[in-house]
């Protein structure tokens, strides 16, 4: 059996079946992430299909074939992202860098257990885009920070920032629904 | 907990459509490809064309020789010899370009047509680009000589027949006929038909040329501008110093005739469409000549041109206070040298401003000094160089070894 990378080194050279093997192979995790994003069937659809057409016309442009499933991934974010944002693109301004103070570096996967009693699958959409991005991969896909850190494309610092803020939102909103 | 979402994750069930959605987007994405490969070979055929067009352009304006061998391709000959003879660099690249803003408008009357044909402009210093045609075979040449230029709310901001003022040192011996006018309204105003406009006429049946406005003090230019034009000419008589009195008798000597005046009427609105324009900026830079510290406070890079402000010391010897640098005002050409000027890294220089080189020192001991801009010249350094000092006392007009000081 070809392994991903035989696909995509095909798909490269035009292979159309070597793509649509791609795409099967991460089709139902697809669209369940897209689903996260926007909770009904359609528009779910709507983004898996823009996310196939743009990794259709762009997979000759990925340079290394073992990072096709983050680069897949990554254009399935933006795709989401800008479905729910108007358009608006995550732009990560220099945050980590103003919150060094934080020491994010030493803080681990461990720091970002959920407490117990949020619905995340509800507040996840009370969330900014930049967090809910982070949160859907991380508990819902179950990645690590580093992994994230290579879909998103920015340092694992950042992501660790803004994973924390999104817990420090979420308990937030827990205790304001208790009131 | 964290399993609680995986569970949540693996319990959305999946659209029955999934498979379909899949292979029409694969289709949808294929046809796509295929039109953007046919858009691409194409883009890549105009901007190749294009390419040529602009060296073609580029290079009548950068080589004489290659220039004169062109000299016969009608259209571009005429804007490309009388852009070669523009007193101002950065707006030649501005148009070679194409930064500047097209307006292409034509107005005729009594045989002449006169065509706007774009501009280029801040909100200090505007220049209008045209260029002037006549069915007549009498005439010879054309030159813009009688017109006002206003603002929307007819209030008169040029007017060529009123004050006009002795040729600025920059246009001194440059190749084409000129006006300088003087405004009480704050502005001051260059008509320039560029390169030998008989000869120009002679082969091409038409003037290229110019009108730069300036505004001075805290006047800026409006975004609507009205050119009233009343009489064209096709030489120039001046008694002014700087002007040329030999293109008016090489004219009666070629023709064998006085020039002949067309009056009439040609009215076209300027407006401009252009956005704010990001302004390089860059401040409080420290220098000393000749024993006296000076601060340029401020240092300001528009596209048409460049403010300086300059807070001026005492020399630290015989106490004189420092009013400017060259002189004042003047005409003559062996001065234009002790004026300052900016120089970039490839060696090209940008000179006060035709309108503005004169200069008061403010109350607070600064001087303003306007110059022509780089903002379309890609550079990656700017010097202001500065080879004269004037003193309000002891010794005026103090020549110094030139200073050169890094703005950029």
């Amino acid at each position: 059996m070809d392994s991903i990378e035989t696909f995509v080194k095909k798909a490269k050279k035009g292979d159309d079946e070597a793509f649509t093997n791609l795409i099967d192979i991460n089709k139902v995790k697809l669209y369940k992430i897209a689903y996260i994003y926007v909770k009904n069937e359609q528009d779910a659809l709507d983004i898996l299909s823009d996310t196939i057409c743009k990794a259709y016309r762009s997979i000759n442009k990925l340079k290394d074939p073992k990072f096709f499933n983050t680069w897949l991934f990554r254009i399935l974010i933006n795709t989401a992202t800008d479905k729910t944002q108007n358009n608006k693109r995550i732009i990560y301004i220099d945050d980590y860098e103003k919150i060094k103070s934080e020491l994010i570096d030493n803080m681990c996967e461990a720091d970002f257990n959920l407490p117990a009693n949020i619905d995340l699958y509800r507040a996840i959409d009370t969330l900014d885009i930049k967090y809910k991005n982070i949160v859907i991969l991380k508990y819902f896909q179950d990645m690590t920070i580093a992994q994230i850190s290579k879909i998103l494309n920015h340092p694992e610092g950042t992501i660790k920032v803004y994973l924390s803020r999104a817990l420090k939102k979420l308990k937030i909103q827990l205790k304001e629904e208790y009131i | 907990m964290n399993n609680d979402f995986k569970e949540v994750f693996d319990n959305i069930s999946v659209s029955s459509k999934l498979d379909k959605v899949i292979k029409e987007s694969i289709i949808r994405a294929k046809a796509q490809k295929k039109k953007s490969f046919i858009r691409r070979v194409s883009f890549k055929l105009v901007t190749g064309v294009a390419t040529i067009a602009i060296l073609f352009t580029v290079g009548i304006n950068s080589s004489l020789s290659f220039a004169s061998t062109v000299k016969n391709v009608p259209i571009v000959s005429s804007i490309a010899e009388a852009l070669q003879f523009h007193y101002d660099k950065n707006i030649v690249s501005a148009v070679n370009q194409g930064d500047s803003q097209k307006v292409n408008q034509t107005v005729s009357n009594n045989n002449v047509s006169l065509t706007i044909n774009s501009m280029a402009r801040d909100n200090n210093d505007e220049f209008i680009f045209y260029t002037l045609k006549s069915n007549d075979k009498n005439i010879k040449n054309l030159l813009l000589n009688n017109f006002t230029i206003g603002d929307n709310s007819g209030n008169v901001l040029v007017d060529s027949t009123r004050n006009r003022f002795a040729l600025p040192p920059i246009l001194i011996n440059k190749n084409g006929d000129f006006l300088a006018l003087n405004s009480s309204k704050g502005f001051k105003c260059i008509v320039s038909s560029l390169g030998d406009t008989i000869s120009n006429y002679a082969s091409n049946g038409e003037t290229y040329g110019s009108i730069e406005i300036i505004a001075l003090d805290n006047n800026s230019i409006p975004n609507n501008l009205k050119l009233k034009v009343s009489n064209f000419t096709e030489a120039y008589s001046m008694d002014y110093l700087g002007y040329s009195q030999k293109k008016y008798a090489d004219f009666l000597a070629k023709f064998n005739r006085k020039p002949i005046d067309i009056n009439g009427n040609w009215q076209l609105g300027i407006s401009n469409i252009s956005k704010n324009p990001k302004i390089e900026t860059y401040n409080n830079i420290k220098f000393a000549a000749n024993n006296t510290d000076f601060q340029i406070n401020n240092f300001k890079i528009y596209p048409t041109h460049m403010d300086a402000n300059i807070k001026l010391g005492v020399n630290k010897i015989d106490n004189s206070t420092a009013v400017g640098f060259g002189r004042p005002s003047t005409t003559h050409q062996d001065n234009y040298s002790s004026l300052p000027y900016l120089i970039d890294e490839n060696g090209s220089k940008y000179m006060l401003s035709p309108g503005a080189f004169t200069s008061q020192v403010n109350a607070d001991k600064s001087i303003n000094l306007t110059f022509q801009s780089s903002y379309y010249t890609n550079i990656k350094h700017l010097y202001l160089v500065i080879s004269q000092i004037i003193y309000e006392n002891g010794k005026p007009y103090t020549d110094i070894t030139p200073v050169k000081i890094q703005i950029k």
